[in-house]
């Protein structure tokens, strides 16, 4: 779908332009354990997001001064390939994936075991192929697969997904054209069998009572998604294990 | 009632709750919370009705645990006046995952007997394997008969070395060095 300029409804007898229901996500495929050198790997593709999660580690840590000696560092990179958008992006860091890498690390850590590895470090890359909107979600839902497949001990998996708001309505999982052109936009990671949130980012403006709503989308949104990664890892090692 | 090991068949990934603190105590790759024990890993559930103990099996490769009587195999990387340094590659028991830590091995631990200096028992670039003393610092020993080099390259040519009596030939330059050799050098037994 090649839309450049903001159409000028969203939402058309209760579709939305890719013919989704308001609460509906994109079509996911997942496949752990892809990558022979990594220790743990996913590779997502949600909707026209293509996404690939690579975990190396609990290895000693370079340079030597990062490491703390009780527990692990978790290391994030989020990297965007420059052939993942239309117009080529310039490669290497850049102050939004800096700022994803940080904030998808912190949605990460909190169901780590650092402490069973001490002066380690665990190095999780995300690398975008090709994006469609929602990419740090899909990204930390990769890169929790990732982490579960590399055999780091985790207290649960991490799902998130991001909800937002276009033609005045709260919908689930934007897609671009409505990231670009909607009024707001909001990615959310949740441990979804404790509630916990450990990722709320927000642009746009909601009100309070499209944000509570949108909020109940999400968690209803995160247990799909969790569902679906709980599949992808069951589906693999139950392969395994009858060999 | 019977007591016995029960393996159960589900597969549980991390979170997954088996059952409460009442029950059984957590064993490995488990973890408390809030009353319930959860496991930690992709793994299956073995109930100990003896010891009332739970353990998950983990089906994923798991990272290697160096601890005390740890066998190790690496790569000498740096020789000093009193030890050298082993970058450990693999750990016995997790061969196909890398392990990529170093350890040192002091001069008075290479061997029972005697020794002048450290290069009469080790060159950078040897492959060594060792048993792990101590795991915070890592410290290692080759004090044992299967222990020590067990593959050498020529300084000189680069030709792999044979073993010789007690010492290592090459058999390109005729060259003969002198190693702490395990037992099973040349032989590529872990």
């Amino acid at each position: 779908m090649e839309i450049d300029e903001k159409p000028e409804r969203f939402i058309v007898d209760g579709l939305r332009l890719d013919g989704r229901k308001k609460d509906e996500i994109r079509p996911i495929k997942m496949e752990a354990g892809v990558m022979n050198r990594a220790d743990g790997s996913c590779y997502i593709e949600w909707g026209n997001n293509k996404i690939i999660a690579a975990v190396y580690g609990p290895r000693e840590v370079h340079p030597r001064h990062l490491q703390e000696t009780y527990r692990a560092i978790l290391r994030y990179r989020y990297n965007m390939a420059s052939f993942a958008v239309d117009e080529r992006r310039r490669p290497g860091p850049d102050r939004r994936s800096i700022e994803i890498s940080k904030v998808s690390r912190e949605a990460i850590e909190p169901v780590l075991m650092l402490e069973q590895y001490p002066r380690s470090s665990i190095d999780v890359f995300v690398e975008v192929l090709q994006a469609d909107a929602g990419t740090r979600a899909a990204g930390i839902t990769a890169a929790s697969v990732a982490l579960a497949d590399a055999g780091i001990p985790m207290r649960n998996l991490v799902s998130a997904i991001s909800v937002g708001k276009v033609d005045g309505e709260v919908v689930l999982d934007l897609n671009k054209i409505e990231d670009n052109f909607g009024d707001a936009d909001m990615p959310v990671a949740m441990i979804v069998e404790s509630g916990e949130v450990t990722l709320l980012q927000m642009d746009g403006i909601f009100t309070k009572n499209e944000f509570i709503e949108a909020m109940e989308l999400a968690k209803r949104g995160c247990s799909q998604i969790y569902d679906i990664q709980r599949d992808c890892l069951i589906s693999k090692y139950k392969k395994l294990d009858s060999d | 009632m019977e007591k016995k090991i029960e393996i159960e068949e589900k597969i549980v990934l991390p979170g997954d709750f088996i059952c409460t603190t009442e029950e059984y105590v957590p064993g490995s790759n488990t973890y408390n919370n809030e009353g319930g024990i959860c496991s930690s890993i992709i793994g299956i559930v073995k109930l100990d009705d003896k010891l009332h103990k739970i353990d998950v099996l983990p089906l994923v490769m798991v990272p290697p645990e160096i601890k005390q009587d740890s066998i190790v195999l690496g790569k000498i990387i740096l020789l000093k006046n009193s030890f050298a340094v082993l970058n450990i590659e693999r750990v016995k028991g997790y061969e196909n995952r890398s392990a990529n830590v170093e350890g040192t091995i002091h001069i008075s631990n290479i061997q029972l007997t005697y020794i002048k200096t450290i290069d009469k028992a080790f060159n950078v670039g040897d492959i060594v394997k060792a048993k792990v003393i101590s795991n915070n610092p890592l410290r290692l020993t080759t004090r044992d008969k299967n222990l020590g080099v067990i593959k050498a390259f020529c300084p000189v040519c680069g030709e792999a070395l044979e073993k010789k009596g007690k010492g290592l030939k090459c058999s390109r330059c005729n060259t003969i060095y002198q190693r702490k050799i395990s037992e099973d050098y040349g032989w590529g037994m872990f």
